[in-house]
């Protein structure tokens, strides 16, 4: 084909009158001239006419072909298939109204997850350059990421060349008075260098970023506002700058406000305030607190950078052993430390559920398009006999198809961004945990992904009835009446609901067993009963709470008044209640042991307690004794272990009065004596097994992040606004956050899986139902072929029930060849998903005796009808039936 | 015109319709109906050219870029369209003859072998 004529015929498409056009006139001329010919050597005219013609050929395929070498067939073609296939879809409602639903929910599905995916994965943050940004932390003997601290981070960032800042960070959650009391809001202290790290700064007209002098100590009561923040609190007030902001007691001045794109790290950081480190500071070593961003020089590889950092910190360890030591340094890009292994575990089942569904919808569709291609018999024939070729046929209905799916994607377009407004507000804490979602919507990228979806569905769900539609076999279709099904198509049809069939029951099976696996997971939590406790959190920031004699001085306040409302049966105070995804792990040393190498060392999460927190918690003492006024501070040190952990450090051996360390990089620990045993409690839904937990009495390890535990007498909501104001009495400026029953908290964790649990069983049972429809389709078809049949049967003398169940039959076969073929793949599924997901079993009877009962239910509603319209057949009617 | 039994007739092999065309229109610009006659004339109707099957080429002629195409009057005063051979479509009849004029040694080489020498 060569590229002339191409342009050739680019360029006649615009030209008029068309090339082709004038054809007319010049065949015209040519035969008028072949005649005058032929009269000339003495035809008669008559025959002289006909001779012309006989000479040229066949007219029409003449100007055709030519007509073929202007017009770009392709589009020409196109656009015919499509008016057609419009058409069609007007003639035929019912069909269109069904098929345009089904595929727009799965399209739009599809496009909807896929937004969330795109975002989860590709996007957590957006920043220019977002490959050049690595962040450094360490890797603890357990296998926690911990952040740097700060001598260490100053070291690397002065000794490593490869990079060309690199900046650190910490979290701070501040108190600020909101309209209705105190609040906590989020915001995160940052070093030298951090925005232009990350490359981003304040419009010019909005501030500054922080110059150096920010960064001194006494010198860092400044402040970058996030757009949100500004938005709500000032109004979006343009004279803001130079105005001030109250955090934890203190005021700052308001020096910049950020774009409404900027959210770092991630999770609604409300402000930016400076890191000033005093020269103490600087030189710690041993408190792991500055997470760390840094962008690679021009040239620099990420692996090159990993390299010299870790060259850097292999002296570091050997300088300093005793806080490196058994610290491992990891070098991740930005992108894959902000994108971890639960969100994308989360992400994919999504994504699977949503592929699944609108494989079932295509699948369904294509049945309805096999049905439909069996009226279109006549039409194709013809088409057939006027010289169409089997590709140009399948061309044909499989434009028709993929119109009618990519109209439906227009449809589910809309859908999604419903979907997607949906979930930008309802998805579960965790998933916000981890990646804004203001940034959740439809935008280009998922418009793409909308036609591909759409273009393949069409594709998937027109092929088959494409193929069998264009079958030759001319003589058959003209010649057999309009109510037989032509052979292959009906074995198509089997297989079509066969597989929906297959389809449903696995997806039921895998819902039914998630269902199962997490509801006993979240209603299973030994140890604790929660339905009268509810909990808070607080936090003492350090600006308005000096010393530990102060902070506890509060804890003693706030207990004894909230011990003293009326509904109250105990209080505590405790470092983190469990399902609060409170974390502190500590490598231990037990008496036995000392000789232990510190990276191989057992590990227990620490916990500070106040005295009644077993009784509050009904954790029953399985030895020795609570904490007393006995151990306050300076008194020798003592620690209560979890029953776990007495089995796990002295197996079989009488715990109470021995002796622990915490392996503590910067001081000498000393030794704690265990005064008491506590019964285990699981502390995170999805922990396998229960945790080592070394309590300490509050007044040998303080805190100043803690929360308060409360067990009342009846429903514990109704206690909600009085703990506020008991601790409002204490301090009125101090926020309590995490206001939640105990119940609540263990609901919220596991609620992202309840969601996929919750969603999977929605697909199921519209599989179900659409298998149904496919099943009550194809036995009425089978119903309407057979008719003369039944007539017959009935002519010679069968009984109307017989024919019932003759129908029934064929109905219950698909239910028990799919149902068969489902409970064998959902068992394997059943085996994949007990493997990857913590809590769900492989084996639950209800669910597997549950879902084919439900098959089997639908399966007889759904044939029903027919058999009973079958059973009222005229066998007069039916004979005389063509 | 004398009747022809239709074996003595030789069909066209595709595409060396365009080089029969092109070395038409050498002696001067024709329209379709002339072409036919000319191919059927200088061939002594050999070669069965079914008029019909001219079109579909000479738009495919001009397309290339061979040819073009202009109304005219004919001699009978009727209007007809004359095409004309370009430059290019000059150059490309020769290419096209000497290709073809290959092709008959080859085959002919193989036919008689014994009188090559």
């Amino acid at each position: 084909m060569s590229w002339r004529r191409e342009v050739a015929k680019f360029g006649a498409l615009f030209r008029r009158p068309k090339p082709a056009d004038d054809l007319e006139e010049e065949i015209r001329s040519h035969l008028r001239m072949e005649e005058q010919e032929n009269l000339e050597s003495g035809m008669p005219p008559e025959e002289a006419h006909y001779a012309a013609l006989r000479r040229f050929g066949n007219v029409t395929l003449a100007q055709e072909r030519s007509r073929e070498m202007w017009g770009w067939d392709s589009v020409e073609t196109l656009r015919q298939d499509l008016q057609f296939g419009l058409r069609m879809l007007r003639k035929n409602p019912g069909f269109t109204v069904v098929a345009v639903l089904t595929l727009a929910l799965g399209i739009g599905a599809n496009t909807a997850i896929f937004t969330l995916a795109h975002l989860l994965l590709n996007k957590p943050v957006s920043f220019p350059q977002l490959d050049r940004l690595m962040s450094a932390s360490v890797i603890t003997p357990g296998g926690d990421e911990r952040p740097l601290a700060p001598a260490n981070y100053l070291d690397l960032r002065a000794q490593t060349k490869s990079l060309e800042s690199i900046a650190a960070y910490e979290e701070w959650a501040a108190g600020v008075q909101g309209q209705n009391g105190p609040e906590e809001i989020r915001g995160v202290r940052v070093s030298e260098g951090f925005f232009a790290t990350l490359g981003v700064q304040p419009t010019p007209a909005q501030g500054r970023v922080f110059l150096d002098e920010d960064h001194q100590p006494g010198r860092e009561h400044v402040v970058i506002l996030s757009y949100g923040l500004w938005q709500r609190e000032f109004g979006g007030d343009t004279h803001v700058l130079g105005r001030e902001l109250r955090l934890d007691g203190e005021n700052y001045e308001i020096v910049g406000i950020m774009p409404a794109s900027f959210q770092f790290p991630l999770g609604g950081q409300q402000f930016w305030a400076p890191l000033a480190l005093s020269s103490a500071e600087k030189s710690e070593r041993a408190k792991d607190i500055l997470a760390t961003v840094g962008r690679l020089k021009d040239g620099a590889t990420l692996e090159g950078a990993r390299a010299e950092m870790e060259t850097v910190w292999a002296q570091l360890q050997r300088q300093y052993p005793r806080q490196n030591g058994e610290r491992q340094l990891s070098v991740l890009s930005l992108r894959a430390r902000l994108v971890n292994e639960d969100s994308r575990a989360f992400v994919i089942l999504f994504l699977f559920v949503a592929g699944f569904a609108l494989l079932i919808v295509c699948v369904n569709v294509a049945n309805l398009q096999l049905s439909r291609a069996g009226s279109r018999r006549r039409e194709i024939a013809v088409r057939v006999a006027l010289g169409a070729t089997r590709i140009r046929l399948i061309r044909q209905l499989l434009t028709e198809s993929v119109m009618l799916a990519v109209m439906s994607g227009a449809l589910g377009l809309l859908l999604a961004v419903w979907g997607v407004s949906l979930l930008r507000t309802n998805l579960p804490e965790q998933v916000r945990r981890i990646c804004d979602l203001t940034g959740l919507h439809v935008d280009v990228q998922a418009f793409i992904f909308m036609l591909f979806v759409a273009v393949a569905s069409g594709v998937l769900s027109g092929l088959a009835p494409a193929l069998q539609g264009s079958r030759m076999d001319l003589r058959a279709r003209l010649e057999t009446g309009s109510g037989r099904i032509v052979g292959g198509g009906k074995r198509l049809r089997n297989i079509y609901v066969i597989s929906e069939v297959v389809l449903s029951v696995v997806l039921l099976i895998g819902a039914g067993l998630m269902v199962k696996g997490f509801s006993a997971l979240a209603n299973h939590h030994p140890g604790l009963e929660p339905q009268s406790l509810l909990a808070f959190h607080v936090n003492l920031p350090s600006s308005r709470y000096v010393g530990s004699r102060q902070r506890a001085t509060f804890y003693e306040k706030g207990l004894a008044r909230i011990k003293s409302l009326p509904a109250v049966q105990g209080v505590a105070v405790a470092s983190g209640v469990p399902y609060s995804f409170y974390e502190n792990e500590v490598g231990v040393i037990s008496d036995e042991h000392t000789e232990v190498r510190s990276d191989q060392a057992p590990t227990a999460m620490q916990e500070s307690i106040t005295s009644d927190y077993f009784r509050v918690m009904h954790i029953p003492l399985l030895a020795g004794r609570h904490f007393d006024q006995r151990d306050g501070d300076g008194a020798p040190a003592v620690g209560i272990v979890s029953e776990s952990m007495a089995r796990r450090l002295w197996p079989g051996r009488a715990v109470v009065g021995r002796r622990v360390k915490l392996l503590e990089r910067d001081a000498d620990p000393e030794w704690i004596t265990v005064v008491g045993i506590a019964a285990d409690v699981r502390h995170e839904v999805y922990d396998r097994a229960f945790r080592s937990i070394l309590y300490r009495p509050m007044e040998q390890a303080p805190d100043n992040s803690m929360d308060f535990i409360v067990r009342s007498f009846g429903e514990p909501k109704q206690l909600f606004a009085m703990v506020r104001s008991a601790i409002g009495e204490v301090d009125k400026g101090e926020p309590v956050t995490h206001l939640q029953t105990m119940a609540q908290k263990i609901t919220e964790q596991a609620s992202a899986l309840h969601m996929v649990a919750a969603l999977m069983g929605l697909f199921g049972l519209a599989a179900i139902i659409l298998s149904a429809a496919g099943m009550y389709g194809v036995i009425t078809y089978s119903v309407t072929e057979r008719r003369r049949e039944i007539g017959i049967r009935m002519a010679l003398g069968a009984q109307r029930a017989e024919v019932v169940k003759m129908v029934m039959r064929e109905g219950l076969l698909y239910a028990v060849v799919g149902g068969a073929i489902g409970m064998g793949l959902g068992s394997f599924l059943a085996r994949l998903l007990s493997s990857l997901l913590y809590g769900v079993q492989a084996w639950d009877l209800a669910v597997y005796a549950g879902v084919p009962v439900l098959l089997l239910v639908v399966s007889i509603v759904a044939t029903l009808m027919p058999a009973m319209r079958a059973a009222r057949v005229d066998p007069m009617m039916a004979l005389r039936y063509e | 015109m004398a009747k022809q039994k239709p074996g003595d007739r030789i069909e066209l092999v595709y595409g060396s319709l365009d080089m029969l065309i092109l070395r038409t229109l050498r002696w001067g610009p024709t329209h379709g109906h002339g072409i036919a006659k000319s191919i059927g004339r200088m061939s002594e109707e050999t070669l069965k050219v079914e008029h019909g099957s001219l079109y579909p080429a000479l738009q495919r002629l001009q397309q290339e870029g061979w040819i073009t195409a202009e109304w005219g009057v004919s001699k009978n005063k009727q209007r007809a369209k004359y095409y004309r051979l370009t430059a290019a479509g000059r150059r490309q009849l020769v290419a096209e003859t000497s290709r073809w004029e290959r092709f008959v040694r080859a085959i002919t080489g193989v036919l008689q072998p014994a009188d090559i020498g």
